[in-house]
């Protein structure tokens, strides 16, 4: 429990640098983002000056960079309408990280980031969930028979397009598959959004198999890099495990060879696969941006996108803290797996 | 209020768009030809790129096929809007759809451009007289004020002016005289909402009141109708007042003249009242509030969170053809509404949808998989892509352009001594070839200008013609200003400086980048330096904003009719964060501006604006360039594309399936049933 501890406290650090590194390189980028957006709506007659200023006075965007920091973590809201404390009017006391409030968009200024983010997860988590499971799926079989006719030419040639695979952009693979795959090649696939535009008078089974379909490609992609990786480490763990004295007393024991690679070798080798996990989630994350930008999902990753490019910071921060708390509960997932599974692991006790 | 008018900033400052063809195949066999080349003809025919309707060896085109009633049409938007009440939402986007399910006071007519009624009959506008030692509330009389002698003449122009005879009062009497400010509007009588309820004054009242309404989020257009303060504490936007005269009836009335009220007036974004305004005794959801007291009135705060929050800004109740069925998370649909007041008027489509789809290339897919059936929100790199040329995409659908009003400019720093003199100026618009560059970069497919204002706006004169190509009168212009060649360096002087001149641009944009090495190209042969300096954007707008700018590169995106002086009055220039980046000030412009501002009379406001236009391209404060059109791609079964002048450049309304077309119906079952 008390490793457990630590680790949550080091999150805590791990994730301010993490915020402030982002928050900062926002900042330093060329373009103001008030203007940015006031300029979108000017030729409708708004008033341009009153939109930018609405934005900068909700947004600090006026204010030194330590008190819009600050105000970004929170739990203080230091606007005007921000808690009594700091000079508010009250109205709305409390904001950012630890009020797990993150403000407005810009753009849309009624659009609560955290609810939005809220909304997207839940388009993004069964993709990244549907990646993973394809990933693990396909990289334990494949490495296991890798590691079986290791050597023979057709080894050598799965273990190439492997490489491939992992060497090939994701942003590339997706638009090859998308050329090959969507209307303008085979059109055996969707290659735009979750849903087709008639879903909604489609039975439920229908509708399923429908997002079912849309969902292919960009779980092809998300899972192609990391698929080659595992598979490349499924089967180096299985080789030296096949090199132990059980493996060997195993065979000299009569087992066939089939289970001897999957109950001994295989069952020894998965044990490193679960410190992967930890690995392989950051790339998801990072993968969603494109796949979900490339296949027009509104996922969280594309949402990251927008924000950048609109020079949202309230919502490169959102989804800058959603990514990093993924990828450090993963990463703290897979200590705590590999520790329950290997009891020989201790955790500086 | 002369500064209100300044505050309405009109005028999109737009990075260039790259249309380039830098990459582009060199067939031009797909690409439309069958027009003149010039995307600001006075009239766009209908379906002007449509494969089945192009012009004949004569000239003529094959007749348009019967349209039907029925069918869906799914539109692309770019981004998502939250809610579908511009008042509280002002973006293009809810604006675009607004159009097709919402109506207005006046409509400025698609093809004549002239504002004409909407859900009015008919409105009525009068001069106010403003007495001096006028009682405290003493309400100043108006009608239609003329001069006889030593005294006004206030004669009532609406029948239900308070006033039922001429008024004569002396001038000696009189403060001021607003021209202008009061409008009274007459309704139709058979308009209703979407839920059945009748359109009345009350509704166009409660519009009007949102903006006073401190507490309702509309802060960004709550100029247009009421007063703020300015961030340094003056009053702006405008004072605006309104009298319900009857259910079909309403005046509104203008504390002081401006000359885009009638224009303003006109799109205001119509609410009802009886779904958002808790006083109204029709609206269901007073009697939860009043608690069963008849007297029981919303405070502020309260009236303006039934508006913020009110569950029909996003399935809006509109008075439109179309009715808002369904606002999903990344589709909103609208059908056919039976009740509208206008048959036609109404569309042909049953169906409209709206799909947004936030990347513009994942778009163009979802276009090519036949998840979209129009799109202007194309690339370049995609409208000129082998997929659009391809017989699956060609068979199906068809690529055009239509015009906006956008245009992108070169500025000449006016202060700079080098560029002071007009006459450098027009030289510099001489040494460059504008048709070749049309011809090479953008195929044809671009409008040189020659003005400020959308060129088919009638501000924008088409008289004016631009100056010829021609170097050896720029020579001769350059030396006429003193600006020679005296020490035989093959670099112009004067002074003993070389004409040196540094443009500055926004990196990263192939059109920038082929211009400035064309115009480069260009001076060079004439003795002239130019150096080019492409930027980040931000860094652009801070050099320009300095002043320490010999010219740059940048566009607008002006609306149909906006206030020159924001640009072009020399009282802006050297503001800092002004809009008269180029410091331009001439006594005659400034005349006009003032003389535009206080012309209530459209035609003539027009008059005097092409006055500017005219002196502008004189002056050559800028190099204007190019309006260039806007891309599309629409499916070949739907008919009747047009392009017009008027944000969004298209009506949908006027699309149709041809006769014959499964799943639709004829015209006539509309008509009798």
């Amino acid at each position: 429990m008390s490793y457990v501890l630590r680790r949550l406290a080091w999150m805590v650090p791990t994730l301010l640098g993490i915020t402030l590194v982002v928050f900062l390189a926002m900042h330093a980028a060329p373009g103001d983002p008030a203007q940015t957006v006031s300029a979108d709506s000017a030729q409708l007659g708004v008033d341009v000056d009153a939109r930018a200023a609405r934005i900068r006075g909700e947004n600090l965007l006026d204010e030194p960079l330590w008190r819009q920091y600050l105000h970004f973590l929170g739990p203080f809201d230091l606007s005007p309408h921000g808690h009594g404390w700091f000079g508010g009017d009250g109205v709305h006391p409390w904001h950012g990280l630890l009020a797990l409030d993150f403000g407005r968009e810009f753009q849309r200024s009624d659009v609560d980031v955290a609810h939005e983010i809220g909304r997207r997860l839940w388009v993004s988590v069964p993709l990244g969930a549907a990646a993973l499971l394809l990933m693990y799926l396909i990289a334990v079989p494949a490495g296991v028979w890798s590691a079986a006719r290791t050597g023979t030419r057709r080894e050598r040639f799965v273990s190439l397009g492997l490489f491939l695979l992992h060497a090939v952009p994701p942003f590339w693979l997706a638009l090859v598959l998308v050329l090959a795959f969507g209307a303008t090649g085979l059109g055996w696939l969707p290659v735009v959004g979750l849903h087709d535009k008639d879903a909604n008078l489609m039975g439920g089974y229908e509708r399923a198999l429908d997002v079912v379909r849309h969902a292919i490609l960009p779980v092809l992609v998300l899972s192609a890099g990391g698929l080659a990786y595992l598979s490349r480490q499924v089967r180096g763990g299985v080789l030296s495990t096949l090199g132990e004295d059980f493996v060997r007393t195993a065979r000299g024991k009569g087992l066939s060879e089939r289970d001897v690679l999957v109950r001994h070798a295989l069952r020894n080798a998965l044990l490193p696969l679960i410190t992967l996990f930890g690995a392989v989630l950051p790339a998801l994350v990072a993968g969603s941006i494109v796949v979900e930008t490339v296949f027009g999902i509104e996922g969280v990753g594309r949402y990251a996108w927008e924000g950048m490019l609109q020079r949202d910071t309230n919502i490169v921060l959102a989804t800058t803290v959603v990514s990093a708390l993924a990828t450090m509960s993963g990463i703290l997932l897979a200590d705590l797996l590999y520790a329950a599974a290997d009891p020989r692991i201790g955790h500086g006790r | 209020m002369s500064g209100a008018a300044a505050l309405v900033s009109g005028l999109v400052l737009a990075s260039i768009v790259a249309c380039g063809p830098s990459a582009l195949p060199a067939a031009e066999s797909a690409v439309p030809t069958e027009r003149s080349r010039s995307v600001v003809d006075p009239a766009h025919p209908v379906d002007e790129f449509h494969p089945d309707h192009a012009a004949r060896a004569d000239g003529t085109r094959p007749p348009m096929p019967a349209p039907a009633y029925g069918g869906r049409v799914i539109l692309h938007l770019q981004s998502m809007p939250r809610s579908l009440n511009f008042a509280l939402e002002g973006s293009g986007i809810v604006r675009r759809i607004a159009y097709e399910t919402n109506e207005t006071l006046l409509l400025r007519n698609w093809d004549t451009l002239a504002l004409e009624p909407d859900v009015c009959t008919d409105w009525i506008v009068e001069d106010q007289v403003f007495r001096k030692n006028a009682k405290p509330g003493e309400a100043a009389p108006f009608g239609r004020v003329t001069e006889d002698g030593d005294a006004y003449v206030v004669t009532p122009a609406s029948s239900e002016n308070p006033l039922h005879a001429a008024l004569r009062i002396p001038r000696a009497d009189v403060e001021r005289v607003e021209r202008g400010t009061v409008f009274t509007f007459h309704l139709r009588p058979d308009v209703v909402w979407h839920d059945g309820h009748p359109f009345t004054s009350r509704d166009v009242d409660f519009s009007l009141s949102v903006y006073r309404n401190p507490d309702v989020k509309c802060d960004d257009q709550r100029f247009q109708f009421a007063l703020r303060k300015g961030q340094d504490g003056r009053d702006v936007g405008q004072d605006v007042s309104s009298t319900v005269l009857s259910p079909l009836a309403i005046r509104v009335t203008y504390a002081h003249a401006y000359f885009m009220a009638e224009a303003s007036l006109g799109d205001l974004f119509l609410m009802p009242s009886h779904l958002y305004d808790l006083a109204d005794p029709d609206n269901l959801a007073r009697a939860d509030k009043a608690h069963g007291d008849p007297k029981w009135m919303p405070t502020s705060e309260e009236a303006a969170k039934w508006v913020n929050e009110n569950v029909h800004n996003r399935l809006f109740v509109g008075l439109g053809p179309y009715r808002v069925v369904s606002f999903a998370d990344d589709t909103i649909e609208a059908v056919r509404f039976d009740g509208y007041f206008d048959p036609a008027r109404a569309g042909y489509l049953d169906t409209i949808r709206w799909h947004a789809i936030t990347d513009i290339p994942a778009a163009f897919r979802a276009f090519v998989a036949g998840d979209l059936d129009f799109s202007d929100t194309v690339s370049s790199d995609d409208w000129y892509s082998s997929t659009a040329e391809s017989k699956a995409f060609t068979d199906r659908a068809y690529r055009g352009m239509h015009e906006t009003s956008s245009y992108w400019y070169v500025g000449w720093n006016c202060d700079k001594p080098a560029l002071a003199d007009p006459k450098v100026r027009r030289a510099l618009a001489q040494l460059f070839d504008f048709d070749e560059f049309k011809n090479t970069y953008y195929r044809g497919y671009a409008e040189q200008i020659t003005g400020p204002f959308p060129p088919r706006s009638p501000a924008y004169d088409r008289d004016v013609k631009p100056y010829a190509y021609d170097p050896k009168a720029a020579a001769q212009l350059l030396t006429e200003a003193g600006w020679y060649d005296r020490d035989g360096d093959g670099i112009v002087d004067h002074d003993g400086n070389p004409l040196s001149i540094e443009l500055s641009m926004e990196a990263g944009n192939p059109l920038n980048a082929a211009f400035g090495a064309k115009l480069q190209e260009e001076l060079t042969h004439a003795g002239i330096q130019l150096r080019l300096a492409p930027m980040e954007m931000k860094a652009l707008r801070a050099k320009i904003n300095s002043g320490d700018v010999d010219a740059f590169m940048l566009g607008w995106a002006p609306p149909f009719e906006s206030d020159p002086g924001q640009v072009w009055h020399s009282v802006r220039a050297g503001e800092p964060k002004g809009s008269n980046f180029v410091d331009f000030s001439d006594a005659q412009v400034d005349a006009w501006i003032e003389k535009g501002r206080a012309e209530l009379d459209a035609t003539k406001r027009a008059e005097v604006w092409r006055s500017i236009h005219r002196r502008l391209y004189e002056l050559q404060p800028y190099l204007f360039c190019f309006n260039v059109p806007r891309k599309y791609v629409m499916i070949r079964a739907l008919r009747g594309f047009q392009s017009v002048a008027i944000d969004p450049n298209y009506v949908v309304r006027r699309w149709y399936y041809p006769a014959g077309t499964p799943g639709t119906r004829a015209t006539a079952a509309i008509k009798q049933g």
